[in-house]
C-alpha cells in the first residue's frame, strides 16, 4: 500500500485543485481578519465599549471551518472522481493492487489533504489575527486542543465524503453529490444547534399601555419547542455525533465534549471506511 | 503447449443480460491473440474480468497458473499490461510524468528506461505537452506505454485502433509487432477490423454472444481461406480414392463435400469418379477471405 500512497501524494503535489484549495483556505483565514480589522477600523467607539474577546482574534479562529467543509467536499470529490473519469483507477487494479488498498490509500491521502487545508485556515488567522487585530488571547494548550478536535472532525467528514466519492463512477454526479451532502450536513448541524441553545423559558417582562396607561407584565413563559427528555438527549447526541456539527462547537468554541466526539469520529470513520471498502469491492469498474 | 490464459466456462451476468455466457478460450505463450467479435459480444466484458475490474458470475480464468479466485493472482497481473476501452491516463500530467506515476504504482525504484519507452511509442519529443492536449492516437499510444512500465510478459489491448487514422493503426500495428517479436510479450486484442487483425495475429478468437464460437491458429485460418474447388459427390469415400490416386491436395469438410486444393482438369476427374459409381453433385470456386470466414461463422452461430 505504500507505493499506493506514494503515488497518491505525488499525484495531490502536483494537483491544482488542491493548491488552489490551499490558496482558498490560506484567502479565507486573512479575508475574515481583514474583514473584522476593517469593522474594528470604521466602528472604533463601538469596538471600545464591548469586552476584550471582541477586540481580538479569539472567535475568529475557527470560522472558517464551517465554510472550509464545501473546500474539502470539492477536493475530495475531485480527486476520487478524476480517477473514475481518466480510469486510471484501472492501472492500479490491473498490476494487482487490492482494492481495499486502493481506497485505503485515497482515504490517507485525502485525510491529510484536507487536515492540512483546514489548519491552513487556522494559522493564516492566527498570523494575521495577531499582526492586525491584537493577537489571541487564548491558552495555547486551548488552542491545541480546538486544533486536535477539529481535525478528528475533519478526518471522519473526508470518510464519510470518501464513501460518497468511491461509491459514484462519474465526477460530476460524485462532485454534485458530495456538495449537496455537505450543504444538508451543514443545515442539519445548524438546526440542531439552535434547537438545543433555545432558551427553556421565554423572560417576563413588564410594560405600560400607552392608551390607557396600564403597567402590564407578561410572565416568564416555557419555551415550546424547548427539547426534553429522549429527544433532548437525541439531538444532544447529533450535535456531538455528526463531523459538521461537531466543527460548529469549536467555531463556538466549545470543547467539553472533546473526548466523545474523537471517539464518534473513530466510529464513524470505521463505518464509513467499511461501507465504502464493501462497496468499492463489489463494484463493476468500466 | 504453455498458455498465459485460460478460461473455463466463463459467463458474466448483468441482470438479466448475459455478456459471456460459458466462454471458453486459451491464448498460448508468445501469442498475438486477435479477438474478435460483433460490438456487445463480449470482448471488453472479458478482459474487464481478466483485469480483475470485474468479477466473474460464474466460471473461472487461469492467468499464469493461477485461478481468478487464488488468494495470489495478483501476482499473476502484476506480470500484464492492459489498455481498457480507452487509455487510462491522468490529463493534466505530461506523458513522461503518467509513466513516472505508472513507475510510483508498481514501486519501482527508479525511472530508467522511461525515456526508451516513451521513444518506442513515438512520444519522446512531447515535451511538456499535457495530456490532454494530444490527439487520439498519442493518447494510445500513450495508454501502451503506461502498460509496458515495469516490462509486463502479457500485454491485453481492447480495441486498439480504434478512432485512429490509418497512419496511427499502421503505428500501432508496427508497434504491436516489436513488441511481440523483440520483447516476447504475448498480445491479446480484441477488434472488429478483421483486415488490420489479420496482418499480425498469430492465433484467432471468434466470439459471439458472449460464446466462443471458434479458436483457431492463424495456419489454421489461412488453410480455411485458401482458394479451392468445394466439390459435393455421392460418395466420400470413392472422392478420396480417386484423388489420392491423382495426387490432388484435399481436405474433407462432411460426409459429402470436399475443398480441392490444386488445379483440377474436371472432365477427367467426372469421369474417374463415374467409374467408381460416384456421382458429381456439385462442383464449385471457393475463396474466402478472413471477413467472410468470420461472417459465415458468426451467421451460422446466430443461425443456431
Amino acid at each position: 500500500m505504500n507505493k499506493l500512497v506514494v503515488s497518491e501524494f505525488m499525484r495531490l503535489m502536483k494537483s491544482n485543485v488542491f493548491k488552489i484549495c490551499l490558496l482558498i483556505s490560506a484567502g479565507l483565514g486573512i479575508g475574515i481578519v481583514m474583514m473584522r480589522w476593517s469593522d474594528m477600523k470604521m466602528n472604533a467607539d463601538i469596538y471600545a465599549e464591548l469586552s476584550q474577546e471582541y477586540r481580538n482574534a479569539d472567535g475568529l479562529l475557527f470560522v472558517g471551518s464551517l465554510y472550509m467543509i464545501f473546500v474539502i467536499a470539492v477536493l475530495v470529490s475531485i480527486f476520487v472522481g478524476t480517477e473514475y473519469s481518466n480510469g486510471t483507477i484501472r492501472n492500479k487494479i490491473i498490476v494487482g493492487h487490492t482494492r481495499w488498498n486502493i481506497y485505503f490509500s485515497k482515504l490517507i491521502v485525502c485525510a491529510v489533504a484536507d487536515v492540512i487545508i483546514h489548519l491552513l485556515c487556522v494559522v493564516a488567522v492566527l498570523i494575521f489575527g495577531s499582526i492586525f487585530i491584537g493577537g489571541i488571547t487564548l491558552p495555547p494548550a486551548k488552542i491545541f486542543l480546538m486544533m486536535l478536535v477539529s481535525a478528528s472532525s475533519i478526518l471522519a467528514l473526508t470518510a464519510c465524503l470518501l464513501l460518497l466519492s468511491m461509491s459514484i463512477q462519474s465526477r460530476a454526479y460524485g462532485g454534485v453529490v458530495c456538495l449537496l451532502a455537505t450543504l444538508i450536513m451543514m443545515f442539519a448541524s445548524m438546526s440542531i444547534y439552535q434547537r438545543l441553545s433555545a432558551p427553556e423559558y421565554y423572560d417576563g417582562y413588564a410594560y405600560t399601555d400607552e392608551n390607557t396607561g396600564e403597567l402590564i407584565e407578561v410572565e416568564r413563559e416555557k419555551n415550546p419547542r424547548y427539547l426534553t427528555g429522549r429527544k433532548r438527549e437525541l439531538y444532544e447526541f447529533l450535535n456531538d455525533f455528526l463531523p459538521v456539527s461537531q466543527l460548529y462547537q469549536i467555531t463556538m468554541q466549545n470543547t467539553d465534549h472533546g473526548k466523545w466526539i474523537a471517539v464518534y469520529d473513530v466510529i464513524l470513520i470505521i463505518a464509513t471506511t467499511g461501507a465504502g471498502i464493501v462497496i468499492f469491492q463489489r463494484k463493476n469498474l468500466r | 503447449m504453455d498458455y498465459v490464459l485460460r478460461t473455463d466456462a466463463l459467463n458474466k451476468h448483468y441482470k438479466h443480460f448475459k455478456a459471456l455466457n460459458g466462454l471458453c478460450m486459451n491464448v498460448p505463450k508468445g501469442a498475438i491473440y486477435g479477438f474478435v467479435g460483433e460490438n456487445g459480444a463480449g470482448k471488453t466484458t472479458l478482459i474487464r474480468l481478466i483485469c480483475g475490474l470485474q468479477e466473474p458470475t460464474s466460471g473461472e480464468y487461469t492467468l499464469y497458473g493461477r485461478k481468478n479466485a487464488d488468494g495470489d493472482i495478483a501476482k499473476s497481473r502484476r506480470r500484464m499490461g492492459a489498455v481498457v476501452e480507452n487509455p487510462a491516463i491522468y490529463l493534466s500530467m505530461t506523458a513522461e510524468d503518467n509513466l513516472r506515476q505508472q513507475c510510483r504504482i508498481l514501486g519501482l525504484p527508479s525511472y530508467d528506461g522511461l525515456h526508451d519507452t516513451l521513444k518506442l511509442v513515438g512520444l519522446d519529443r512531447t515535451g511538456k505537452k499535457k495530456a490532454k492536449n494530444f490527439s487520439l492516437g498519442m493518447r494510445q499510444r500513450l495508454g501502451i506505454a503506461i502498460a509496458l512500465v515495469g516490462d509486463p510478459d502479457f500485454l491485453v489491448l481492447d480495441e486498439p485502433a480504434n478512432g485512429l487514422d490509418p497512419q496511427g493503426i499502421i503505428e500501432i500495428r508496427e508497434l504491436i509487432l516489436k513488441l511481440n517479436r523483440e520483447r516476447q510479450i504475448t498480445v491479446l486484442i480484441s477488434s472488429h477490423i478483421l483486415d488490420e487483425l489479420s496482418k499480425l495475429a498469430t492465433h484467432y478468437g471468434f466470439i459471439g454472444n458472449g460464446r466462443m464460437i471458434k479458436e483457431i491458429s492463424a495456419g489454421q485460418l489461412e488453410a480455411a481461406c485458401r482458394k479451392c474447388v468445394r466439390i459435393e459427390v455421392s460418395h466420400m469415400g470413392m472422392l478420396s480414392r480417386v484423388l489420392d490416386e491423382m495426387g490432388i491436395e484435399y481436405e474433407i469438410i462432411s460426409d459429402r463435400e470436399a475443398d480441392l486444393f490444386a488445379k483440377i482438369h474436371v472432365t477427367q476427374l467426372a469421369l474417374a469418379l463415374a467409374e467408381h459409381g460416384c456421382e458429381v453433385i456439385s462442383m464449385r470456386e471457393h475463396d474466402e477471405s478472413l471477413e467472410s470466414y468470420y461472417i459465415n461463422l458468426v451467421g451460422g452461430e446466430g443461425n443456431e
